[in-house]
């Protein structure tokens, strides 16, 4: 009994760690809007006094959450498809915001890559986005409008890890979005040759949650979109 | 150990009654361990079996090749390793020992970064090598068996020494006393005593192989086909299939599973006779 005791207050403690206030506004957030996160969160904070708090992955992921039961103020999602899996819990579904899809570059761009195009040389390691998550299907899209194919050296599950590598210099380019350049280690160079691929992000309230009504109509105010803006994002 | 197998089953259960609640603990920790496993085989959407991407066998061909190879690697680099850390007359022992579990203690993403830093194309061999060869360890299978080596190599060295630490080295000092030389010694003497160790531990690295993520997919890549693993297949089709995924997660399990069992059974069947 006594072990049993132990067992279960060391579970207690663990519940111990999340953070205090049970108020906290839950946004279920793409990947992309890493970049942005802690930003939105003071200044949300600041206009509203209400806290806010982002759980972050792949919008599939997030909508598998949803699903099954997580708590949730409001969804932020990179595919319109993942937005319409998470199910009867979401309303309101409408689209907020768009990202540029382009090419990302180590900083200083050392093999001078002028787009699209100059991805085709052999010689290069280039990373993409595997196909079935947004990012990929994305860029097949651009791919397809260049006429190209490309022999990348990894399809990679998620955008921010094609964001990574080429931070990393493992690759020499990869395909992602205008908002990968908030990191000084990427900078971006636009598809070229008339290429353009916008993703579309979508929002929806869960639950009807008047917080996230709160967070969302807020999310298209001003003080919002400046940060989303100055990160790259088009509002 | 001999009388007690020697002796008749009702003998060795009231030698081995142990108190009930030790039981009740004990079902609690199985029960905590298998149950989620079970209802993931039951909600498994086990009729979708059957058209299963072609990618997948490729994914679960890779992953079993280079778990294997990996595990090969980690047997000849890990029993030396392990008898050094903990029979070595060198300087320096112990804190070897401690430095050498760091690897286990890694997230298995940090281990990826840290192969990086001495594989990747800025590496400290990765960039050498490549400008020498041409050869890149990123896409390429060979990388794959790094990351699982990496991770692997850990539990074998683990397993060995501390079989070592158990076994007082009395054999040994026999088998020299009668005159062996120390390679006959090893072989003749050290290594079959070690044998179950060897094997306990490399049935860890491979499992441990075979699970790899983290690692993997930040040095290696995910080309399907050269590093995209049966973890990180798993891993892609959660984003966009989950079902499939839940699916691949207990091929993966169930081939494991019974790659182990079966060897243990062989082994200790083998060990059995032995003795």
């Amino acid at each position: 009994v006594k072990l049993f005791a132990i067992v279960f207050s060391l579970l207690l403690l663990a519940t111990a760690c999340q953070s205090s206030s049970d108020n906290e506004l839950v946004i279920m957030a793409a990947s992309s809007f890493q970049v942005v996160t802690d930003e939105l969160a003071q200044a949300f904070e600041a206009d509203t006094g209400q806290a806010v708090t982002f759980n972050l992955a792949g919008s599939q992921t997030l909508a598998t959450q949803i699903n099954s039961g997580a708590p949730a103020d409001a969804f932020l999602s990179a595919s319109a498809v993942a937005t319409m899996q998470a199910g009867g819990r979401i309303s309101l579904v409408r689209p907020i915001l768009t990202n540029e899809l382009v090419v990302l570059v180590p900083a200083g761009n050392p093999k001078q890559i002028t787009g699209l195009n100059s991805l085709s040389d052999p010689e290069l390691v280039v990373v993409l986005a595997d196909p079935t998550v947004p990012a990929g299907a994305y860029t097949v899209e651009a791919l397809e409008q260049a006429g190209l194919t490309l022999q990348p050296s990894s399809l990679d599950p998620s955008a921010a890890k094609v964001a990574a590598r080429v931070a990393e210099g493992e690759a020499d380019a990869g395909v992602g979005y205008l908002t990968d350049a908030v990191n000084p280690l990427i900078h971006t160079v636009a598809l070229g040759d008339g290429v353009t691929v916008n993703a579309e992000y979508f929002a929806a309230i869960v639950d009807n949650s008047a917080g996230g009504t709160l967070f969302l109509d807020w999310l298209t105010g001003d003080s919002a979109k400046t940060i989303l803006e100055s990160a790259g994002f088009n509002t | 150990v001999s009388s007690l197998t020697g002796d008749g089953p009702a003998t060795r259960a009231e030698l081995g009654r142990s108190p009930r609640w030790l039981l009740a603990i004990a079902a609690l920790g199985a029960a905590f361990l298998l149950g989620p496993i079970l209802l993931l085989a039951i909600a498994a959407p086990w009729s979708e079996l059957a058209n299963l991407d072609p990618a997948v066998a490729e994914a679960f061909r890779l992953t079993v090749i280079t778990a294997t190879i990996a595990t090969a690697i980690a047997v000849v680099l890990g029993v030396p390793l392990g008898w050094a850390i903990e029979r070595a007359n060198i300087p320096g022992r112990r804190q070897a020992r401690i430095a050498l579990s760091a690897p286990m203690l890694l997230p298995p993403v940090v281990a990826g970064l840290a192969l990086i830093e001495m594989f990747g194309r800025q590496g400290l061999l990765g960039a050498p090598i490549e400008s020498a060869f041409g050869f890149r360890f990123f896409g390429s299978p060979v990388a794959v068996v790094l990351a699982q080596l990496f991770v692997g190599l850990p539990f074998v060295a683990a397993s060995v020494s501390s079989a070592l630490q158990s076994q007082s080295g009395d054999h040994e000092l026999a088998s020299a006393s009668l005159g062996a030389s120390r390679t006959q010694t090893l072989r003749r003497v050290t290594l079959p005593l070690l044998r179950p160790a060897i094997a306990a531990g490399a049935m860890l690295s491979w499992a441990r192989g075979i699970g790899e993520l983290g690692a993997t997919i930040t040095f290696a890549g995910s080309l399907p086909g050269r590093t995209r693993t049966m973890p990180i297949a798993i891993l892609t089709a959660l984003e966009t299939n989950p079902e499939q995924a839940r699916l691949l997660a207990l091929v993966l399990l169930l081939f494991s599973v019974g790659v182990l069992v079966a060897l243990r059974t062989h082994w200790t069947g083998i060990f059995a006779g032995k003795r």
